[in-house]
């Protein structure tokens, strides 16, 4: 959470706040991460024997739930997660999804052209998806490093 | 954009993390600020002159003026 320099007048320093902003931060990712592995754990224990079967669809319920965990993570963890990121990450952040959005736009017409002509499989949503995921992530660590 | 902000954290003894809790920003981000490769917004510039008690632009130089 951004905080203004009139609330710092006080006892507590600098850098206490700032491991404080950062443990915070980790919680937060560490519970969105727990949440995700424990989805993951349910699908797989559940499904595993029809996991990646495209014939085979998934009982309604577990996937009600498992959309409802993921709107709840992705929107209350997004809104939590960016009242701890600084505006620094937040820039590396657009860029990085810019990125991405930058390597679909590229990705899907070339390969959609080419299954056109025959030369490759049909795209495959799930390894566009994938990749646009990956990019971001690649971009955002670069740009916080460098 | 150059700026002063090494100079203004040494006089006061400060680290980057210390800097950076005051003004609510990470240690990286306060090194990106430090050496040049993150411009901040003008809020967090603003903190950062009422923090030092500076204006804007004797903290940052834009090479212009």
């Amino acid at each position: 959470m951004m905080a203004k320099v009139e609330d710092f007048d006080g006892a507590a320093s600098g850098e206490a706040l700032e491991r404080s902003r950062r443990r915070r931060k980790y919680w937060l990712l560490g519970i969105l991460g727990g949440g995700g592995f424990a989805a993951g754990f349910l699908s797989g224990y559940t499904q595993a024997d029809q996991l990646f079967d495209p014939a085979y669809k998934w009982p309604p319920a577990l996937g009600v739930g498992l959309v409802i965990a993921y709107l709840v993570a992705a929107i209350g963890g997004g809104m939590l997660y960016s009242r701890y990121t600084d505006e620094f990450a937040r820039m590396a952040q657009y860029k990085a999804v810019a990125l991405g959005a930058g390597a679909y736009v590229i990705v899907y017409p070339v390969w959609l052209l080419l299954w056109k002509s025959g030369l490759v499989p049909e795209p495959m949503h799930f390894i566009i998806y994938l990749l646009f995921m990956a990019v971001v992530l690649i971009a955002s660590l670069f740009y916080r490093v460098h | 954009m150059q700026n002063r902000l090494r100079v203004l954290q040494a006089e006061r003894g400060w680290s980057q993390a210390e800097l950076g809790g005051r003004i609510g920003v990470s240690r990286q981000a306060v090194n990106a600020i430090e050496t040049g490769k993150h411009d901040p917004s003008l809020p967090l510039a603003f903190r950062l002159a009422r923090l030092f008690g500076a204006r804007i632009e004797e903290i940052f130089n834009d090479g212009e003026g």
